[in-house]
């Protein structure tokens, strides 16, 4: 492939990864049900992970999809389904079977597309245009644990308060009701 | 290798601290004095670890970590902010018992992500440092027991919070993309080339925008009232008086990566400090919750410590040094009043205050004091901390600016004037019995208003130790 189409199919890139991120930002922000502004938000990440690409850091690609497409976003579903009772559904008397179905079709539903897109990824990287340098998992290691140490280590601080907070403050909500 | 643990002293201190407070809060049934005890003796350790660390310097985490006077000034200041506050929780009536170590443990790691903030000499290490101390703050606002105004606080403090740390990583990618750096040794040697394209400007003022929050100046002051109103009395004293130290701090280091050469980003700061200044004085005046009106006369306080800061000079910056320092003693006090006489952790009105000074004359000798500092009359701190700033201000040619924060100055009075009108001169409406005042709090009155006089007529020192600390980032 030439090098000029190579250049005009990354600006396509860029175009589509851009609408992407910007109907799905619009989604999420728009639509008046969690659901469906959650799937914005998906959108949205998917079209990060794309920019990712064509910047030529396919394992940022890679987490991004991975854990926010993947994790997160089956993390906030859960949050939704278990805050809020399912509206206008047939047959909700058997509430914990129909939680525990929809649980798991929510993360086969996330997780397939996710794992499948990531191994592709990550098999078949398509080659990017010399833009800048790929930047590795070692260097990326080596700026975590060097330049970037401290805030590594903080964040682990960070996540102690977050977690002891979620703690506190998730008992004493349940506990007021 | 013991040198650098000596440089990060203050900040192991903080963390073995937190880690205590955590292991404190493990057992199911807790003695509420011993813990009180405990976090007070580790408070004192952190003061004195602070003490010993005012004089370090050195780099630290491949020169992401910058300690010097600077730096260490405000952490002793931190330090010490954190004691004070530690030292009004013995009886934490605004906050359920069992959660009391976790309370302790939250302040600590906010008080820790402050410390690590104010050293901090890379963006990424700035912003997670600041992240750390605002979650704490989330947790710690809707902690409060009882009514359910805490939740709204809470949310609100999050969103507005949330919204607020987005715009500054938004701003920090404009400045990364300008100068392919997160050093800000990299980023003060190539903005001034910068400075002139309007994305450099834009990204500088996204990024202080962050900051104003953690400030509540205009226009990011929406949080303050409600916050103040609605976290436990302990909390927003420790909101009001050690997160805007912090904030002050982060203020000097970014604005004077632009070395004072963008007209832009000080036009801008001037229109905050003004809008600042006299919204949060316009809006005091109507406010009937003390709280509340606190919150936005700290939102006046805020616009005078920005024309401290605009001037951009050492004399300028050094001037809001002095005057956070000023801020946080006379706010404390100001604050421990609110705590002492709302006994029962509830919020306080301003009518409630009548016939304080029969009820507990010391403190309501400490409220006027306070009050009047905070007005700026003098012999008191508030007095000479509004003197350098506006002096600075003065010697930087902003003689409208000076003006604006006189007339600011003495709409203020009014309202400082009416809460001391309920305490000395209004009779309760009904009979009110006595305060007791224990004895470490009467210390602990005298204490303070030592200090809000002996500062105020004899700033030197400190002032001293400022200007000496801000050569090292100017």
């Amino acid at each position: 492939m030439g090098e000029a189409l190579q250049q005009q199919l990354a600006y396509v890139g860029y175009g589509l990864y851009l609408l992407l991120i910007i109907a799905g930002g619009l989604a999420a922000v728009m639509s008046t049900s969690l659901v469906r502004a959650l799937m914005g938000l998906i959108l949205t990440l998917f079209g990060v992970a794309g920019m990712f690409l064509l910047m030529n850091a396919p394992f940022l690609a890679f987490m991004q999809i991975l854990i926010y497409v993947g994790a997160v976003s089956v993390l906030i579903f859960f949050a939704i389904m278990l805050t809020k009772t399912p509206e206008g559904e047939a047959g909700a008397e058997n509430m914990l079977e129909w939680i525990g179905m929809r649980a798991g079709l929510a993360v086969l539903a996330a997780l397939t597309p996710a794992i499948i897109m990531a191994t592709l990824i990550v098999k078949k990287a398509p080659a990017a245009l010399a833009l800048k340098p790929e930047v590795t998992l070692a260097q990326l290691g080596e700026f975590l644990t060097g330049p970037f140490v401290l805030a590594f280590e903080l964040i682990s601080v960070v996540l102690l308060a977050a977690m002891a907070g979620a703690v506190v403050l998730g008992f004493e909500r349940r506990k007021g009701k | 290798m013991a040198g650098d643990l000596l440089l990060f002293l203050p900040e192991a201190a903080c963390l073995l601290m937190a880690l205590a407070l955590f292991g404190l809060s493990l057992p199911r049934v807790q003695d509420q004095r011993r813990v009180h005890s405990w976090t007070m003796g580790l408070s004192l350790v952190m003061v004195a670890a602070g003490l010993a660390g005012l004089f370090q310097e050195g780099s630290l985490f491949f020169e992401a970590y910058r300690v010097d006077l600077f730096s260490q000034f405000f952490k002793l200041l931190l330090a010490v902010a954190l004691f004070l506050v530690l030292s009004i929780c013995r009886q934490l009536t605004g906050v359920e018992e069992r959660y009391q170590p976790e309370f302790f443990l939250f302040l600590t790691t906010c008080t820790l992500g402050m410390m690590l903030m104010v050293s901090a000499v890379e963006l990424m290490t700035l912003y997670v440092a600041l992240e750390l101390s605002s979650f704490s703050l989330y947790i710690l606002v809707p902690l409060r027991s009882g009514d359910n105004i805490d939740v709204e606080a809470g949310v609100k403090y999050l969103f507005i919070g949330i919204t607020a740390s987005c715009v500054m990583l938004f701003g920090m990618s404009y400045i990364f993309g300008a100068v392919h750096s997160t050093y800000l040794a990299k980023i003060a040697a190539t903005l001034p080339l910068w400075i002139h394209q309007p994305g450099a400007v834009i990204g500088l003022l996204l990024t202080l925008s962050g900051l104003l929050f953690k400030l509540a100046a205009f226009p990011f002051h929406f949080w303050a009232p409600d916050v103040y109103q609605g976290a436990a009395n302990q909390v927003t004293t420790y909101i009001a008086t050690a997160s805007k130290a912090a904030a002050v701090a982060l203020l000097i280091r970014l604005t004077a990566l632009s070395a004072g050469t963008s007209l832009y980003l000080l036009d801008v700061l001037m229109a905050l400090c003004v809008a600042s200044m006299t919204l949060g004085n316009l809006a005091a005046m109507v406010q009937s919750d003390l709280k509340r009106m606190l919150a936005y006369s700290s939102v006046a306080h805020a616009g005078y410590v920005l024309m401290g800061v605009l001037t951009m000079t050492r004399l300028g910056y050094s001037s809001a040094m002095f005057y956070s320092l000023a801020y946080m003693v006379m706010n404390f006090a100001a604050f421990m009043v609110v705590v002492k006489v709302a006994s029962g952790g509830q919020d306080l009105k301003i009518s409630d205050l009548a016939g304080l000074h029969r009820r507990a004359p010391l403190l309501a000798l400490t409220l006027m004091l306070a009050l009047f500092s905070l007005a700026g009359i003098p012999p008191t701190v508030g007095f000479t901390g509004k003197f350098l700033v506006f002096a600075a201000a003065m010697q930087d040619g902003h003689f409208w600016l000076v003006l604006v924060g006189m007339i600011n100055a003495t709409l203020s009075l009014y309202y400082y004037l009416m809460v001391i009108k309920a305490a000395y001169l209004a009779e309760p409406a009904g009979p009110r019995e006595a305060l007791a005042v224990s004895g470490p709090t009467r210390a602990l009155n005298y204490a303070l208003i030592a200090a809000m006089v002996y500062l105020g007529l004899f700033p030197r020192q400190v002032l001293e130790l400022a200007e000496q600390a801000v050569r090292n980032i100017f």
